[in-house]
């Protein structure tokens, strides 16, 4: 798991009709779905935000997919999913709180949903890394590598993250555990 | 592990429900033919660009897929920044300040993203000769190459940068590793050293002698490597715990490596001058520690205990001694601004700079959840580059600091 490092992706012109391999996209993401998403949701903190994020990137993926599949196509849609939520960020001013509500048509029992509310109020730039040190399992460097930031950078964001939890936690719960 | 990192993890396994692939697939397959469509559209427009470009329209639009010329030096007079004639961006974009690198109090370098240009960082220098202190130096523009596929123009190809002592050489990366000789003028793409075999992550960091490179393979395994200065004669140094290692620094004529075994809290350093024997430097401390390295002296910010957070410090890497400390409630991170004076981020809109003679407050003026990123420092000359793309300086040794605009 986890997102391939500084991949350089050949260039390579795309040509209308040159998607032959629609079969094998097609069962990549029936195979990858679950797992993608979830990723989703932990760069997110929202279901349906995870659900559009991995559409999004989804489509990218598809329009270079010829040339992809004999490198990491699954590191390719992680890096993009990242990218995007960062920027998304970005757009949306860097402070603002997502307000989506987690989809309640499909209630999962074991979801946390205020542990997932308070991963919601985190900047995207500190969900993206607390998704890629305790969802992905990355290093701090690998974190740096992939967010294009310093190591004491990911280490003041994740600190900085777990505190901003913590304290949500106990103050919609009562309990930050 | 704590409970909090144990729920985190729960809660970020759990299934996602409710999004069927299948309906899933159709839009997928949906949304890339509109956006092929549009591709197609904008190419066209490109085209005529193109066209027109060469009856002495000047474009910077790049079409997707096309490889963007290779990165080269200005030709005309540098222009003071930022450009006047600011491209227009895309949504969500980054503009402004990456990195910054001081080599000596009258000669500093910065590092932009997206300032005057698109899908490009650019190096600038400021000698005190520019009359608002910043001098375009060369712009790196983005290709295929450098973003794995496709351009983004939501950011630049270079994401970080050092300057050697000289302020000749100096060594820019972010997915490929570039190289200056003359003072950050013209840069070139390595291919060979660090720079090897296909995709990789770079950290580059200088002693007095010394470029040292780490480089961090798609493996997921790390090399070091290492070049004389004012050179690209790299060599492979090997050092025990690769596996592990998560950070690079140096302090002094001393190159030191930070490792920790994956899901364990403590760090384990060892250091040499030339990579050819390593020494172990004991921790004092245990837990989520964070080490920065000045000049030659390295500090320790240990985990908060009792409700003090201690802090050490050791010169040329030798052994670890008291250097103070910080109540309450610790410090989100630690930056070692000269080799005897730290400062500590304690909190949104709060620093302290710590010294040998105690702790006092300081105000770095940045916003609400701001937080430094990098600072570079030589003599009583500071800058430090934020997370808003915002860089402060502080000409005081860190009492007192203003925002560069």
């Amino acid at each position: 798991m986890g997102i391939g490092m500084g991949t350089a992706l050949r260039p390579e012109r795309w040509v209308d009709g040159a998607m032959h391999d629609t079969d094998s996209f097609d069962a990549f993401v029936r195979a990858r779905l679950p797992e993608l998403l979830r990723f989703g949701r932990a760069l997110t903190g929202s279901e349906h935000a995870a659900a559009d994020l991995v559409q999004d990137a989804l489509e990218r993926t598809l329009m270079r997919w010829s040339r992809i599949t004999s490198e990491d196509p699954e590191g390719y849609v992680r890096r993009a999913m990242v990218n995007r939520s960062i920027s998304v960020w970005r757009k949306l001013g860097r402070e603002r709180i997502t307000e989506q509500p987690p989809s309640e048509s499909y209630r999962d029992p074991e979801r946390d949903d205020a542990l997932l509310e308070a991963l919601r109020r985190l900047p995207p730039r500190q969900r993206a890394v607390i998704a890629l040190r305790y969802y992905d399992d990355l290093t701090e460097a690998q974190t740096a590598a992939v967010l294009g930031c310093s190591i004491g950078t990911v280490k003041s964001q994740a600190s900085d993250a777990m505190a901003k939890l913590r304290g949500l936690l106990a103050e919609t719960t009562g309990d930050p555990s | 592990m704590n409970d909090i990192e144990d729920r985190v993890r729960r809660a970020l396994r759990t299934d996602v429900v409710g999004v069927d692939a299948l309906p899933l697939l159709a839009d997928i397959h949906r949304g890339a033919t509109r956006r092929r469509r549009r591709r197609a559209v904008a190419t066209v427009a490109v085209s005529a660009l193109l066209i027109a470009g060469a009856a002495g329209v000047a474009t910077t639009i790049r079409g997707d897929g096309r490889a963007a010329p290779e990165p080269t030096p200005l030709t005309q007079t540098p222009s003071l920044s930022p450009s006047p004639s600011q491209p227009a961006l895309p949504d969500g974009a980054v503009q402004g300040v990456v990195d910054v690198s001081v080599v000596s109090p009258i000669l500093s370098f910065r590092l932009t993203t997206n300032v005057g240009c698109v899908a490009c960082s650019t190096v600038w220098q400021n000698d005190g000769q520019a009359a608002d202190g910043w001098t375009r130096l060369y712009d790196f523009e983005g290709t295929t190459d450098d973003y794995g596929g496709e351009v983004d123009p939501s950011y630049g190809p270079v994401a970080s940068f050092v300057m050697a002592a000289n302020g000749e050489d100096g060594w820019a990366w972010g997915s490929r590793l570039r190289v200056t000789h003359d003072g950050g003028h013209t840069w070139n793409v390595l291919t060979t050293g660090p720079a090897h075999g296909e995709g990789g992550t770079y950290d580059v960091t200088v002693t007095d002698e010394y470029a040292w490179a780490l480089r961090g393979t798609r493996a997921g395994e790390f090399e070091l490597w290492r070049a004389p200065l004012g050179s690209d004669d790299w060599a492979r140094a090997d050092a025990p715990d690769m596996g592990n290692v998560i950070r690079m620094f140096t302090a002094g004529n001393q190159v030191a490596l930070e490792s920790s075994t994956a899901g364990a809290s403590a760090v384990h350093v060892q250091h040499s001058a030339d990579g050819s024997a390593w020494s172990d430097l004991a921790l004092p401390c245990t837990g989520e520690s964070q080490i920065s390295a000045a000049r030659s002296a390295v500090f320790i910010l240990c985990p908060p205990l009792g409700g003090s957070s201690a802090i050490y410090r050791a010169e040329d890497l030798a052994s670890w001694k008291p250097f103070g400390h910080v109540t309450p409630g610790g410090a989100r991170a630690v930056m070692a601004i000269t080799d005897d004076r730290v400062l500590l981020d304690t909190g949104p809109g709060k620093a302290k700079i710590v010294t040998p003679d105690g702790t006092t407050a300081t105000d770095l003026g940045l916003d609400p959840g701001e937080i430094p990123n990098e600072v570079s420092t030589s003599g009583s000359t500071s800058f430090l580059a934020t997370s808003l793309n915002r860089l402060v300086e502080s000409t005081d040794a860190g009492a007192t600091w203003h925002l560069v605009p």
